[in-house]
């Protein structure tokens, strides 16, 4: 027979197992090992820029200081690029919103229609940019193109879609418009599902036409929505890379050198690892600017349009 | 100013008839009440009359004008919601003056109309605040505004009180009533609280899953319910129920307890089984009666309210005396053989009124 005996704990406690002290640490490591991921690129980058610093003259490098960045500013070249880009952005996201904002709105109603159409709608976004851009690129084939096809039998002969300076652009903002379009229809229609239904149903007492709803009622609650979603296609247009690559390397001559296809010239084609560099971080403080704009103006609609209940 | 007349009115959502038949008449500056417990289509029929539902049979008529196939802006109604449905972006001034903006009435006109129904609801310092800068009460005073500035015919209220806490909601409710009786104008309010319906309406309607069950006067639907369900649904404490069966000029629970018959009716049949309602301010404790076994007390300051073991299940008793009694004593309940009721057991129909003696009102 036994006695169990209870032994009382010393008031002291004793020293915590190794885990339980440790854990703290170990469970924020993946926010650090992706902060160095992030900011080691980056300060790498902003290093480089502000050396004269090409692979093929590795003797020539030199710290120049913010000398690429003044260089810039005289350079037709980058304004070029400042040029081109902002025509992309603004044109890919203007007709983006226009186009997502409307079908959103045919969409509207949550019938079993409306939900697969909405699902099928949202196959281009799936498709990789590249593999898309591929695909417009044997559609808009002169020799056997399906849409070089189809602009002839309206009579339009020998367009040459991306490979003409005059139709370059336009024909890359419609491979960026069939890609994107969706993610904008998809954040817009989810926001219009959100609305709250009474402001509706009391316009309709009050007698209000549909087009003063749309203007006074609609859109106004549906602008933090707007203004998010366009936030990231802008950021996503300005930074736009494998489309305009894939469809014609930033051609034809220097008509469609967007920031990321320039500085990846610059870089994989020319060696040259400061200019390249000194583009992206030009690249990144405009968005970074450009967000910093949006987001405010996101916060200041949001406290308008959510404040009443 | 009109009246309003549903008549033999259907609404059926897919294959789920949610509205069966409902006619009620509404006279020209009444305020109705339209109460029930959720789901019973009190909130479906009010949007008809607005115009947000169709009507799928029968029809519905304002100010004697058939409106089942006119838009809700030409019926001449407005409306105040439950979540008030304000626009978020316009000031309390541009909420107001919104629909009349709209009608393009000159700008004279629409500031006059606007002040004077601030002036009514006391919103005078608020005009120029926007909706998230308010109170509930507040936003609920704003939509009460849009709704009185239009003038409308009929005033549609869509439980208009229930996000409101529970102090306001009282103060909201005298307002509503006093705002009523000096404008005068046709007024359909749902709600499913019997409280709001009791204190605010001229008459109320009740339903249940998409009938109507009575309508009349508050006091009329308290006094003489046609039923066990409308008879438990007004009155807080509810009417107490008490099973049994008719025998020798009682009705005799379970437990062998006898309750006095209802001395609104005669010619009872004897061993007929029914249900025996009493409402708890019509019993009194004293020294003869049924043998009741006190439970729990609750005093409310105006009054107590004793929770008590008697004819076989729990009775409440509202007394406006203080009680000295304590838990687990035995006290005697006796009932105002006048105001007892006898019901159905099956249906649930009032039976006193079929046995009447003369001179009651139904």
């Amino acid at each position: 027979m036994s006695t169990t005996v209870i032994i009382p704990t010393p008031a002291k406690a004793p020293a915590r197992p190794l885990l339980p002290r440790l854990l703290p640490y170990l469970l924020s490591l993946p926010a650090l090992i992706v902060c160095i991921g992030i900011l080691v690129p980056f300060f790498t980058a902003a290093w480089y820029s502000l050396q004269r610093y090409n692979l093929a003259m590795p003797l020539n490098r030199e710290f120049v200081w913010f000398g690429q960045y003044l260089d810039m500013l005289t350079d037709p070249d980058f304004w070029a690029t400042v040029r081109v880009s902002a025509v992309y952005a603004a044109s890919t996201v203007g007709l983006e919103l226009l186009l997502g904002l409307g079908i959103a709105l045919l969409l509207r109603e949550r019938t079993r229609f409306n939900n697969i159409v909405s699902v099928a709608l949202l196959l281009p976004l799936m498709t990789a940019p590249a593999i898309a851009s591929l695909m417009w690129k044997l559609m808009t084939n002169p020799n056997f193109g399906v849409l070089s096809w189809l602009v002839a039998l309206f009579g339009v002969h020998d367009f040459r879609w991306a490979s003409a300076p005059s139709s370059a652009m336009f024909t890359v903002v419609l491979v960026d418009i069939w890609v994107y379009t969706p993610f904008m229809m998809v954040l817009l229609l989810a926001g219009l599902r959100s609305l709250p239904q009474q402001p509706f149903e009391a316009a309709r007492l009050d007698g209000v036409a549909g087009h003063f709803v749309f203007f006074r009622i609609t859109l106004p609650m549906l602008a933090p929505y707007i203004v998010t979603a366009t936030l990231f296609r802008m950021l996503d247009s300005m930074q736009q890379f494998d489309i305009v690559y894939a469809m014609t390397q930033g051609g034809p001559g220097d008509s469609l050198m967007l920031f990321q296809v320039r500085a990846y010239l610059d870089f994989f084609q020319y060696t040259n690892v400061g200019t390249s560099a000194a583009l992206m971080i030009v690249l990144w403080a405009l968005t970074y600017a450009l967000s910093n704009v949006f987001i405010k103006q996101w916060l200041k609609l949001r406290e308008r349009t959510h404040g009443a209940a | 100013m009109a009246t309003v007349a549903i008549r033999g009115v259907r609404k059926f959502f897919g294959q789920l008839e949610v509205l069966h038949s409902v006619d009620v008449e509404i006279d020209d500056g009444e305020f109705v009440i339209l109460v029930g417990p959720s789901g019973c289509g009190k909130t479906t029929l009010l949007r008809m009359i607005a115009g947000l539902e169709d009507v799928s049979h029968g029809e519905i008529l304002i100010g004697g004008r058939r409106v089942n196939d006119i838009a809700p802006k030409a019926r001449d109604v407005a409306m105040v919601f439950q979540n008030y449905a304000l626009y978020p972006h316009m000031t309390v001034r541009q909420n107001m003056s919104f629909a009349l903006r709209l009608a393009r009435r000159n700008r004279a006109e629409i500031n006059q109309r606007v002040e004077r129904a601030a002036e009514i609801l006391g919103l005078g310092q608020l005009l120029d605040r926007s909706p998230r800068q308010l109170s509930g009460g507040q936003r609920q005073r704003v939509a009460m505004g849009r709704a009185l500035v239009r003038d409308p015919q009929v005033f549609l209220f869509d439980e208009p009180l229930s996000n409101l806490d529970a102090k306001l909601r009282v103060q909201m409710r005298a307002e509503i009533k006093e705002l009523q009786q000096r404008l005068k104008t046709t007024t359909v309010y749902v709600t499913h609280d019997q409280i709001e319906a009791m204190t605010m309406a001229d008459k109320i309607v009740i339903m249940r899953s998409g009938h109507v069950e009575q309508i009349g006067a508050p006091l009329d639907l308290y006094d003489y319910p046609v039923n066990q369900f409308v008879a438990g649904f007004l009155g807080s404490p509810a009417m107490n129920f008490l099973e049994g069966e008719i025998a020798d000029g009682a009705v005799i629970t379970a437990d062998g307890s006898r309750w006095p018959l209802p001395t609104t009716s005669t010619g009872y049949p004897t061993g007929q089984k029914v249900v025996y309602g009493i409402r708890p301010e019509h019993l009194t404790l004293g020294e003869a009666g049924v043998p009741a076994r006190v439970q729990v007390v609750e005093p409310t300051g105006s009054e107590t309210q004793v929770l008590l073991q008697a004819g076989g299940t729990t009775l409440v008793a509202a007394l406006r005396e203080r009680l000295p009694a304590q838990p687990g004593a035995v006290l005697h309940v006796t009932v105002d053989a006048t105001r007892a009721h006898l019901f159905d057991p099956a249906s649930g129909e009032r039976l006193s009124s079929i046995f009447p003696v003369s001179g009651h009102k139904k």
